[in-house]
């Protein structure tokens, strides 16, 4: 259990984190969708490039922005000890 | 409330019993393919490729019956996290919502993106607001974090109708 001295810190530490962690993915949702027809003159693989990336970039990297979250919450939680291994 | 720290170990023989599973999988699939050859009715066809499996899930759930909500929710923490994360994925997609961004996209188009960067975005949103702290409490659901929460059974009931009300509606 973590101490009451760590709580503000840990709490602080955990909301940017968080912030972080939400807002790049978030203006990726909104804002690729816009650019998405001017990038539809590239190709990769075949499909149009605004197309693949809307389809599957937003997934690859909020996979990887979540991977890293994960990552970096569990560093914060042990760091403050706030840790609770299952 | 903490979560009272246990230690399990990942199944050794899970490799195993994917490989049976995936095998058998593949076997239908070469029995269907042959059965075509052989002239067998369409419907016929259909009905094995959807009863086959069917009956191999309610094999595999009879045979490994439990009634713990720890084995049904996280597989009883015997299966590896990256693996687990994949299966509540898959469960929040739903089979429902498979068929639907795939009708979505044949009949719109491009626009139909919105559903699956939408969907993206939720589980991003779920994963760092509200899973960790559920996990924390030791509760699998909203449902049960509220009934826990509250101390309320009505509660827990009135949650879980709620959701399944909205799923459904969803959907």
């Amino acid at each position: 259990m973590i101490e009451l001295k760590h709580r503000k810190p840990y709490w602080r530490h955990t909301k940017l984190q968080m912030a972080l962690t939400l807002v790049p993915p978030l203006l990726l949702c909104l804002g690729l969708p816009l650019i998405a027809e001017r990038l539809m003159r590239g190709r990769f693989l075949g499909f149009p490039l605004g197309y693949f990336l809307c389809a599957h970039g937003i997934l690859v990297l909020v996979f990887l922005f979540v991977a890293w979250f994960v990552g970096r919450q569990d560093t914060i939680d042990h760091w403050h000890g706030a840790h609770e291994d299952l | 409330m903490t979560v009272k720290a246990r230690h399990r170990s990942v199944n050794p023989r899970l490799g195993t019993y994917f490989g049976i599973f995936a095998s058998a999988l593949v076997a239908l699939v070469l029995l269907l393919l042959v059965l075509e050859q052989l002239g067998l009715s369409e419907i016929r066809l259909r009905q094995l490729m959807i009863g086959g499996p069917l009956l191999l899930y309610v094999a595999i759930g009879l045979a490994a019956f439990s009634n713990q909500p720890e084995d049904f929710m996280v597989c009883g923490r015997r299966v590896p996290e990256f693996f687990n994360g994949l299966i509540v994925a898959v469960t929040t997609l739903g089979g429902t919502g498979f068929v639907v961004i795939t009708g979505a996209l044949y009949f719109i188009g491009f626009d139909a993106l919105c559903l699956g960067i939408g969907l993206i975005a939720g589980l991003c949103a779920m994963t760092v607001l509200i899973a960790p702290y559920l996990r924390k409490f030791g509760a699998y659901t909203i449902a049960g974090y509220l009934g826990r929460r509250f101390d309320s059974y009505p509660v827990r009931l009135t949650a879980a109708a709620l959701l399944c009300y909205g799923t459904n509606h969803g959907h």
